[in-house]
């Protein structure tokens, strides 16, 4: 440490432990506005899934807290978000009450679904921060959701960065612009004011937060949260061997696999990933606007470099990433980005498998994402319509010294949602949601299971059904000999199904979802004995039993 | 103890006589054994402690412990042991047995085609940043999974029916296995139980003898997997806690100790052995609801209608809130996190029990710097071995308390006032310096005594974090709540984390080192039953919903102990919540009986309640019932009593002039009097800073606060919402 990162000559008039206190308070107040929103949503995949973040931002627009429950997509995408806003509002605008959103895919979080929200937090005229949040809302109207549109205007309703209120007074037309173009106006609005109300107890909380250690001092130790979380990753970046490795991992997308070309360099400041030489956008909605990719690479690299560290624009900012300009990853405005996710989850593994070499110990095989994602859209007696979007999460890949764990949400973070409350509101019947034994990638540690969901139409009239996912051309990479794990595989009645399909599920007909397995880490034959005999024994599950 | 819980309320195994102690009420004898230590009170029936101990716990064999504790006390307190009326007993037997994983071979029975719920939980990561992240593995393993060919649709209707040949030849199959207990779990049971039952039916045509546990008794509710990692919790301690129980009898029956044996709640309430037994899940946090009870019980006797509880010990600190002189009650809750207080690295249980939170802040919390250069307190705590380092015993790394002595909170040297469980340790600031000197001073380039002030500040924001969140998500405003401090090291920091709460008052209870024992004798029989049914508001089949309630009222007499004619205080209360959400909200409802107008009754109270929690309603959206609860009681929750203040006051009350040690506040030490407790007068209000020791714990009084004690005994202290 040099004289001038002394923390104490930095931290400047602070006692030991305010830095601490503030950052504490920050992070519960994340929490608190997350579980707000948790408990009074209406989109199932906000309630159940859990698909959101809150972030809180200095006056600079730089992030210095999220809620612990939070996506990496949102949590990569929020501070780009607020860039736009503060672009088309600038800051010295902003007044109490105000507050403004978009779902603009490459402003936003990459597709129409997600809806993002930000309020100022605001001293008098004196600007503290913002707070914003993203969720994924119950419906933007559109075709039903798919991986099958060709441009952003078959998605839906594309809202530019917006002002929904003013000093508090919402915004009559824009209210009418939303609720004349979704399917379930009520509860969108609803999802709405819940993100408002969000917004406003945080800001507030923010506030007198800020007021009891002073606007100036608070501003300090925000800045503090920054540059101690840069220097703690640039550290271990130093740590890290220097060099430049590559990776190369395909997308099943539609006619043909597509290349996904990644380049990691180690400098001992920072991490540079480039994805020249990667496939190029496609007519199809799996291209990955700027954003997500940013989000999608940041994060593997913040769970090797700092996994501990609260998340902060101080963390991500020793990381650059570069996609070249039409490439599937860097689509140009207006391509269809609908089911981005299918590529974008891709980047994860690109980035750890390129790691492996110069940082073994530190990465997992590839895991079987993205994990299957069906949109569900029908009627549950006439004139009431439902649509439910389920996900069913596959294996993880094994680390060096762990299996890999069965079917847990990867690289995302959202939880499945419970069959008897499916079943409660909608007519599917599941009839099988268990571990698909011998999915995992064998190894010296042996790759997750995915798992096996079926489920039936148990209503009279057809469903019509989305599905959403890839990984059906090959298995999710194993490591240092680990063996891959199995594809994913879809089929309705046993007759195979394509990975991105759109079809009416006649009533009695049954959906089946073959989640994929994650890959191995090690030669399988170095499996140690009692984890071999355990599987054996059916304690576990044996890479070989189906 | 009013007589009517004395006589009915539990015990229907023990039926023995108390002696009548000529002239007194009945004695309780109140035994609650924690992770370090087991205390045990003797109280007579007015809630007067007349005695206590603390022991320590043997952690193999947790009741001969505990007896010891309690023929100790009845000897040093000339009591016989026959006229002894009651026991009461809050035991860590239940959550020991789930964490240690020492629980029955347990086998689980599903709906084909959902063995492998129970392991695949809800899928999500309770750390996003840990790619090696540990997951807690199911408590049966794949092997002893086992389907039933069955099924019932959403609305509780019989698709399919088990085969009883397939489920006998199970049977036949369990015992080759040697499974002890079985747990059977099937779809949308909660809305019917039929296909359980005729499972459990056919178990035991089949041969099978041992427990077999009911989701549709346990646990009634919606979502499989929170549903089935219940019963399945259940069935896996059910064996442990029958073998438990039956020793604790026999021990007492040695000892020829009388009266009737209860068993403490997660709800804060009195079970009987044989409800104990049959759901042992209900006491896995009864420890924790022991000491809310009593911060409920002297929040009451003090008039205060809500309050904040707050129990710090050696590895944890407990917040809960206390409304109206009775806890908050939650409806699930984790054990046996994984990564320590990390939400959803545990196992889920639905299941009644105080709404508490829980973080790992104590006195043996570690303080370490992190790759940030910021300093980090707990969750690893150094225990009671090594303990902290200004123990002596070997620790060397810098906790709560060694930061405590160095601030001149706790006092060096001998016993009384460490404010440490034990009180006869010595406290070695020597030991605690050198440890905070090397492990935080010199890697920030700071004072021990800087360092140390920032090891009681983060603790306390830590806690202050804890209890802010607690209560902002249930509708309280923290600023408003007054605090009620027990625990070894609770009274070392409730000034300090009322002041970071803007908290008005913080009270500590005559003897609040043993404060959670105590609130088991001042506790009433309480039984709190549960039933899904999903219905929309307008829906409700009135006369349906007083039959579902009657029902629902036999069970919970039963498992009371009681007869059908008893006298109780029954509340129904509804979980509700707008169509399409997802979660609900608890509302309080008056009747049965009901008629057609009690929908609007119920829609108009769901309102009020939503706007509690949320700060709004949706008017024009349709509400829905989820859940309907009824808690039955008998008795009263009891205000805790102090010798003290039913004797005459002492001689030598005099407030003489007490020592004076340097203490730190904030960034500088300033000389502050040093009080022992029994010598306040009780008339006396007296300016802070200052410290107030006794025999178990230390009183630290910020300055700007005034202190004193009130007609109970309670020390009081005045924040005045501003003081530090």
């Amino acid at each position: 440490m040099t004289a001038t990162d002394n923390p104490e000559t930095k931290a400047g008039g602070f006692l030991p432990g305010d830095i601490e206190v503030v950052w504490s308070r920050l992070l519960s107040i994340m929490d608190e506005a997350a579980a707000t929103m948790i408990r009074t949503a209406y989109s199932i995949t906000i309630r159940e899934s859990k698909d959101l973040a809150v972030v809180v931002f200095d006056r600079h627009g730089r992030a210095l807290a999220e809620s612990a429950i939070a996506s990496p997509s949102f949590i990569g995408t929020l501070p780009r978000t607020l860039d736009a806003f503060l672009a088309e509002y600038p800051a010295a605008d902003w007044r109490e009450g105000d507050l403004v959103i978009t779902n603009d895919p490459w402003i936003g979080s990459g597709h129409l679904q997600d809806i993002t929200m930000a309020a100022p937090i605001l001293a008098g005229r004196a600007l503290v921060g913002f707070v914003a949040i993203s969720a994924h809302g119950p419906d933007i109207g559109g075709a039903l959701y798919s991986a099958l549109s060709r441009e952003i205007f078959e998605e839906g309703l594309r809202i530019p960065v917006t002002r929904y209120a003013r000093r508090g007074r919402r915004d009559p037309l824009v209210k009418r612009f939303i609720t004349s173009n979704v399917r379930v106006p009520d509860k969108v609005i609803g999802d709405l004011e819940g993100m408002a109300a969000c917004c406003r107890r945080a800001s507030r909380q923010v506030l007198e937060l800020a007021g009891e250690y002073g606007e100036e001092r608070y501003e300090g130790i925000a800045g503090e949260i920054v540059t101690r979380s840069t220097r703690a990753v640039r550290a271990a970046i130093e740590a890290a061997p220097r060099g430049t490795w590559t990776s190369e991992v395909t997308a099943a997308g539609f006619d043909e696999e597509l290349a996904i070309r990644c380049r990691v360099t180690l400098d001992g400041e920072g991490v540079a990933v480039d994805y020249e030489g990667t496939a190029p956008a496609q007519p199809l909605g799996i291209n990955v606007p700027y954003c997500y990719t940013y989000a999608h690479t940041v994060y593997p690299l913040k769970c090797v470099f700092g996994p501990a560290i609260p998340n902060n624009h101080g963390t991500a900012a020793p990381f650059t990433v570069a996609a070249p300009e039409g490439s599937i990853l860097n689509p140009a405005f207006p391509a269809a980005v609908s089911a981005r996710h299918l590529t974008g989850q891709f980047l994860s593994a690109a980035v750890l498998l390129a790691l492996a070499e110069a940082l073994p110990e530190r990465v997992i095989a590839e895991s079987g994402v993205p994990r299957p994602q069906v949109v569900f859209s029908g009627a549950t007696a006439p004139g009431a319509r439902f649509v439910e979007h389920i996900f069913v999460s596959s294996g993880v890949g094994a680390g060096h010294g762990n299996d890999g764990p069965h079917a847990l949400c990867y690289p995302t973070n959202t939880s499945n949602t419970p069959v008897e409350i499916m079943e409660s509101l909608t007519p599917l019947v599941v009839e099988r949601k268990e571990i698909r034994a011998g999915s995992g990638g064998a190894g010296a540690r042996r790759g997750g299971c995915g798992q096996v969901f079926t489920v039936r139409n148990g209503g009279e009239t057809p469903i019509r059904l989305s599905v959403l996912a890839d990984l059906t051309h090959r298995g999710a990479r194993g490591l240092a000999g680990g063996e891959a794990g199995a594809p994913a595989a879809f089929a309705v009645d046993g007759r195979p199904i394509a990975d991105k399909a759109v079809l009416d599920l006649p009533p009695g007909s049954v959906l089946r979802i073959d989640a994929a397995g994650g890959g191995g880490f090690g030669p399988p034959a170095e499996r140690p004995t009692p984890l071999a005999r355990a599987d054996r024994q059916g304690e576990r599950l044996p890479g070989g039993e189906s | 103890m009013n007589s009517g819980m004395s006589s009915g309320a539990s015990g229907s195994q023990r039926r023995r006589e108390p002696e009548r102690v000529e002239g007194s009420a009945p004695l309780s004898v109140c035994v609650d054994i924690g992770g370090t230590f087991t205390d045990v009170v003797l109280m007579n029936g007015r809630g007067v402690v007349l005695a206590s101990e603390k022991v320590f716990t043997t952690s193999g064999d947790l009741s001969s412990g505990a007896i010891a504790g309690v023929r100790r006390l009845l000897q040093g307190s000339g009591v016989a042991p026959a006229a002894v009326g009651e026991v009461v007993h809050a035991t860590t037997q239940t959550s020991n047995t789930v964490i240690e994983r020492t629980g029955a071979r347990t086998a689980l029975v599903t709906t084909a085609g959902f063995r492998d719920i129970l392991e695949l939980g809800r899928e999500s990561r309770y750390d996003v940043y840990d790619l090696f992240i540990e997951l807690p593995a199911p408590l049966v393993a794949r092997r002893l999974r086992f389907e039933v060919d069955e099924r019932l649709g959403a609305d509780g209707r019989v698709a399919r029916s088990p085969d009883p040949g397939r489920v006998r030849e199970l049977a036949r199959h369990l015992a080759a296995e040697e499974v002890e207990a079985v747990a059977v779990c099937l779809l949308h049971a909660y809305r019917n139980p039929v296909h359980e039952r005729a499972v459990r039916a056919a178990l035991r045509e089949g041969g099978f003898a041992g427990p077999v546990v009911l989701s549709s008794d346990v646990c009634p509710e919606i979502r499989e997997y929170e549903r089935t990692a219940t019963t399945v919790a259940n069935a896996y301690v059910h064996p442990r806690i029958a073998a438990y129980l039956r020793t604790f009898e026999r021990r007492l029956d040695e000892e020829g100790i009388g009266g009737s044996l209860s068993l403490f709640s997660s709800y804060g309430g009195r079970l009987t052995p044989a409800a104990a037994e049959r759901r042992p899940i209900e006491m896995l946090e009864c420890g924790a609801a022991a000491g809310v009870l009593t911060a409920a019980a002297t929040a009451k006797q003090v008039g205060w209608p809500r309050a904040l509880s707050f129990d710090m010990g050696g590895t944890t600190a407990k917040a809960a809130i206390v409304h109206d002189g009775r806890p908050r009650l939650a409806r699930s809750y984790e054990v046996a996190r994984l990564a320590r207080f990390m939400p959803g690295s545990g196992l889920p249980v639905t299941a009644s029990a105080v709404d508490l939170i829980e973080s790992g802040a104590g006195g043996g919390s570690i303080a370490a710097v992190d790759a940030l250069g910021l300093v980090t307190v707990g969750p690893q705590s150094a225990g009671s071995e090594p303990g902290p380092a200004c123990y002596g015993r070997g620790g060397r790394r810098p906790t709560v308390a060694d930061a405590d002595l160095v601030l001149g909170y706790l006092g060096a040297g001998a016993g009384a006032g460490a404010g440490t469980e034990k009180s006869d340790l010595r406290l070695d600031p020597d030991l605690a310096r050198e440890a905070i000197e090397r492990e935080i001073a010199a890697p920030l380039g700071r004072s021990v005594e800087d360092a140390a002030m920032a090891i009681h500040d983060i603790v306390v924001e830590q806690m202050a974090r804890a209890a802010r969140l607690h209560a902002v998500a249930r509708g309280e405003d923290p600023r408003r709540l007054r605090i009620v401090a027990f625990g070894g090291a609770g009274p070392v920091h409730a000034a300090a984390l009322g002041w970071r709460l803007g908290s008005p008052e913080v009270l500590v209870m005559p003897g609040a080192g043993v404060g959670a024992a105590v609130g088991l004798g001042l506790a009433p029989a309480v039984c709190v039953v549960a039933r899904s049914r999903l219905c929309p508001v307008e829906e409700v089949d009135w006369p349906a919903a007083e039959s579902l309630i009657a029902e629902m009222r036999a069970e919970a007499l039963g498992d009371m102990g009681l007869p059908a004619a008893a006298a109780v205080e029954a509340s129904v209360s509804v979980d509700m919540r707008y169509r399409g959400q997802g979660y609900e909200v608890n509302v309080p409802f008056r009747g049965p009986p009901w008629g057609p107008e009690s929908g609007e009754a119920l829609d108009t109270a769901f309102a009020a309640a939503y706007r509690e929690h949320y700060g709004r309603d949706n008017p024009g959206a349709t509400a829905e019932i989820v859940s309907w609860r009824l808690e039955l009681r008998q008795g009263t929750l009891q205000a805790p009593r102090s010798p003290a203040a039913e004797a005459e006051p002492s001689a030598g009350r005099d407030g003489a002039t007490p020592v004076v040690r340097p203490v730190r506040f904030d960034d500088q030490f300033v000389d502050v009097p040093v009080f022992r407790r029994e010598s306040l007068s009780p008339e006396a209000r007296l300016p802070g800073p200052a410290l107030v020791v006794e025999r178990q714990t230390t009183t630290v009084v910020t300055p700007g606060a005034r202190f004193g004690l009130d007609a109970f005994g309670n020390l009081r202290i005045d924040l005045d919402g501003e003081g530090r």
